[in-house]
């Protein structure tokens, strides 16, 4: 019994010490192999750099990250080739260029004459009178640097106070306007009812491009930005941006690739994440499109719910800047300063719950909420209302 | 920001690694390595949140004590009523009691009674729905006299084993404990089979599914208004293919991992979408689930023994716990309702159609038949609400010939097409999967680390949420 005992305890140890041989093996391919968009997600999970002590700066650990690397770009390259062949071969096939007919004129030479699309504005089309947007015009006429002399700006925001109930209608939106929505997975839960209704009533269609775990700090991971630049290039009938986001971002946060990490709250991080702000309205303004911009509501956890009141002043001082539209989830919920409720008291005295057990999320009820806040800051001037 | 416990994460693998070369070195007490996997399993409920880890203890404590009360007065009615009073205030606290106070407190303001029920505010403890059934497996044995209350800390390990605990497969007393308190020392079992169901798990959770998710199935059901009746269809098929293939590829996953412990979790899965009606579906789809069903519910209500009638009653009754089973919602009632009908259809059919049917083509069309009719169903299973639903079938009903003939109609036909070749293309995965595991195991791990590495470039970033997880 001892004898054999002992033999299938060896017996034993040597099949687990194989599945272990194993096991190391592939986990350290896959490190190697996939190092940076390792180092990405520690970085958007931990909110630090992880590089590894001794290999990290190895010639031969980063030939890993590099084949990877040189691979994506390959991949990269040969779809940017093959989408070029495809529009020259479809150019070849059309006698003339048609202009889009539905470009915004007046504003582009105003705001910007070195504007990126100059075309359309020596167009004269038939655009939709500009009187049914006015706010669209404003925007051109402060230019983002200069603006920085706040005197002007209460007068408009208590011309237009965003009191929960009566809302001001602040932007309008005509017919073959887009709305685009943007944020994390807050918006994630808000921007389905906002698609639908906007297409069920108004017929107007959105581009949701949510997505969770996003926010401003960490652009190696999802440069919102960039996608938002690239965005309004590629959809020029975009008139509207709503945008939702801040829990993924009260961490310390890098410069640039590689640089130290600045620390949450820091004069130094403030500034930068302010400067990624700008850029989102700059790129807004530039396309002519008006922003709501939603700060996020208090949370259950405190030190998450403080540094959510702290980014939507950022949020709000800086839409108020550009002269465009922010306005507070909390309100919605009804939320007094710092408070944190899950539930809603409705209309009829009856308690709705708003806020799902993470203390973060929405529920379906806390989403129509938002949404329809949002949707009553819309104008719809010449648009017929259909159905629901 | 993603609160799910994923299986399918940098951290749980380095945790996992740690963990079993520490589980391996005390192979010569399977007691230590119980103590180990009940303290693992614990930590992961507790990384969730400590509320579940005190409510799984206090659940073990009662199963316990109910347990030894059983053991005591076997065979008797009462104890019978306890296990089920139990696990229906289980449910019923931690699960149900928004959707019942909600519906009854409407069904009564529609007669004119303005009632405000109390609710008490509580979240679902994580791995609930799966540990009530292993209790219940486990009180009907000694129930039955088929078994001795098992000692506490293996009962507790029976109940919180954690490759199982988040989202299955249900588990069977009688198949489990025994692995728990094992005559010999465990073996890791089938290491290389293990190490390739966890691949094939990221192939199928990495890929396809996320893939399918973001490309056909998520952006269309949250507007549905917004796309061609063609779209709708696609995307239909698309959810169909994504169900199984997350559910599936987590079941794996589990496999896997309780396999390189020294663990056999049951079958749960055996292409379902292979089956040729409704009932050969549901002997392959969630087969743990619903062999549980079948043996806790159908058959204790009467099964077929009592007529026609009564024996599709009980199917049907079955079927909508099934359905209530994976959420409080009025769409998961109809779904569980809908595959009731299904099989009391299918059973009537068979009076007509003698089974098996052997005339040229028969086969593919009773699958065809099967998946649509499947696929009719996971649509009320995906959508948020009724009215969704049915804006989503208003939209398929709109499909045209014209619109048939586009892009979308090809890639429509190509999933017609992948179901009815389904299982020749499985064959062929089969001997695949097979022919990897001859690997010599020196050599194994360098083609397993390339082909995840290549899968993981070819999916977009980020890791999937399981579907069930948050059931």
């Amino acid at each position: 019994m001892q004898a054999s005992s002992t033999g299938q305890l060896f017996k034993t140890q040597m099949g687990a010490a194989k599945v272990l041989y194993a096991i190391l093996v592939t986990t350290l391919l896959l490190f190697w192999l996939n190092q940076n968009s390792i180092s990405l997600y520690c970085q958007q999970k931990y909110h630090q750099s992880c590089e590894l002590p001794w290999v990290g700066q190895s010639q031969a650990w980063r030939l890993g990250g590099n084949l990877t690397q040189a691979l994506g770009d390959a991949r990269s390259s040969f779809i940017d080739s093959l989408e070029r062949q495809t529009l020259l071969a479809q150019a070849e096939g059309m006698p003339t260029v048609e202009l889009p007919p539905s470009m915004p004129v007046v504003l582009v030479d105003l705001a910007q004459p070195h504007a990126k699309a100059p075309a359309p504005a020596k167009v004269p089309v038939m655009a939709p009178t500009p009187a049914a947007r006015p706010t669209a015009v404003q925007p051109a006429t402060v230019p983002p640097v200069v603006a920085q002399a706040p005197a002007a700006q209460p007068v408009k925001v208590a011309a237009q106070p965003l009191v929960p109930g009566q809302p001001p209608k602040a932007v309008s939106l005509a017919a073959g306007d887009e709305v685009f929505l943007v944020g994390d997975s807050l918006m994630q839960g808000v921007a389905p009812h906002l698609a639908n209704t906007l297409l069920k009533r108004y017929q107007i269609k959105s581009v949701n491009l949510s997505r969770q775990s996003t926010g401003l700090a960490y652009p190696g991971f999802f440069n919102w930005p960039q996608t938002v630049s690239d965005t309004l290039q590629n959809h020029p009938n975009i008139r509207l941006m709503v945008v939702f986001l801040g829990p993924n971002d009260p961490w310390d946060m890098p410069e640039s690739k590689g640089k130290p990490f600045l620390r949450f709250k820091s004069p130094e991080w403030e500034a930068l994440y302010r400067k990624r702000i700008d850029r989102i309205l700059d790129e807004a303004r530039a396309h002519n499109v008006q922003v709501i911009w939603v700060g996020p509501p208090n949370m259950q956890k405190p030190r998450l719910s403080t540094a959510m009141a702290y980014l939507s002043g950022l949020y709000e001082s800086q839409a108020q800047l550009y002269q465009q539209h922010y306005v507070s989830a909390n309100g919605v919920l009804g939320y007094q300063a710092d408070e944190f409720s899950y539930t809603l008291q409705n209309s009829q005295g009856k308690r709705v719950k708003t806020r799902v057990d993470d203390g973060i999320h929405f529920t379906t009820t806390g989403q129509k909420l938002i949404a329809e806040q949002v949707l009553s800051m819309i104008a719809f001037p010449g648009l017929t209302v259909t159905g629901h | 920001m993603d609160y799910v416990v994923s299986f399918l994460s940098i951290e749980f693998g380095l945790c996992f690694t740690l963990f079993f070369a520490v589980y391996w070195s005390l192979c010569w007490s399977v007691r230590l390595q119980n103590v180990l996997l009940l303290a693992g399993s614990y930590a992961l409920v507790a990384s969730f949140s400590l509320d579940s880890l005190y409510i799984l203890l206090g659940y073990t404590l009662l199963v316990y004590l109910l347990g030894l009360f059983s053991a005591r007065h076997p065979g008797r009615r009462f104890t019978y009523l306890m296990v089920l009073l139990l696990v229906l205030g289980c449910f019923y606290v931690f699960k149900y009691q928004e959707f019942f106070v909600g519906g009854v407190q409407a069904a009564l303001a529609d007669l004119g009674l303005d009632v405000s029920l109390p609710v008490l505010e509580v979240l679902l403890p994580i791995g609930l729905s799966f540990y009530t059934f292993h209790s219940v497996s486990y009180l009907v044995s000694i129930n039955r006299g088929e078994m001795a209350p098992a000692a506490p800390l293996d009962l507790a390990l029976y109940l919180a084993f954690f490759p199982s605990l988040v989202a299955g497969p249900v588990n069977r007393a009688a198949h489990m404990l025994p692995q728990i308190r094992p005559a010999q020392i465990r073996q890791v079992l089938e290491p290389q089979r293990a190490l390739g169901l966890i691949a094939l798990a990221v192939v199928k959770l990495f890929f396809f599914s996320a893939w399918l998710g973001s490309e056909w199935v998520d952006p269309v059901f949250e507007t549905p208004s917004g796309f061609s009746a063609e779209q709708l269809l696609l995307s239909v098929y698309g959810y169909s293919l994504l169900i199984y293939l997350n559910f599936s590829g987590y079941t794996n996953l589990v496999t896997g991992v309780a396999l390189l412990l020294g663990f056999r979790l049951p079958a749960n899965f055996n292409a379902p979408y292979a089956a040729r009606n409704l009932k050969e579906f549901w002997g392959r789809w969630h087969i743990s689930l619903s062999t549980f069903i079948r043996d806790y519910v159908y058959i204790p209500l009467g099964g077929n023994r009592q007529g026609v009638w009564r024996g599709n009653l009980n199917m049907l009754l079955a079927m909508l716990v099934s359905g209530l089973w994976h959420g409080a919602s009025l769409n998961f009632i109809i779904w569980g309702a809908l595959h009731g009908v299904g099989l009391a259809l299918y059973k009537a059919s068979t009076y007509v159609l003698p089974q098996p049917m052997r005339w040229p083509g028969a086969d593919v069309l009773a699958r065809l038949l099967t998946f649509h009719y499947v696929a009719f169903a996971w649509i009320f299973f995906r959508c948020a609400s009724l009215d969704d639903a049915l804006d989503m079938l208003g939209g398929i009903a709109g499909l045209s010939l014209g619109g048939l003939l586009s892009t979308t109609g090809l890639l429509l036909l190509g999933c017609v097409l992948y179901i009815a070749v389904y299982p020749q293309v499985l064959a062929l995965l089969r001997q695949g999967f097979a022919a990897s595991s001859r690997l010599p195991w020196q050599l194994y791990p360098i083609p397993l680390g390339l082909f995840v590495s290549l899968v993981i470039f070819a999916s977009q970033s980020g890791v999937p949420g399981f579907i069930y997880a948050s059931f």
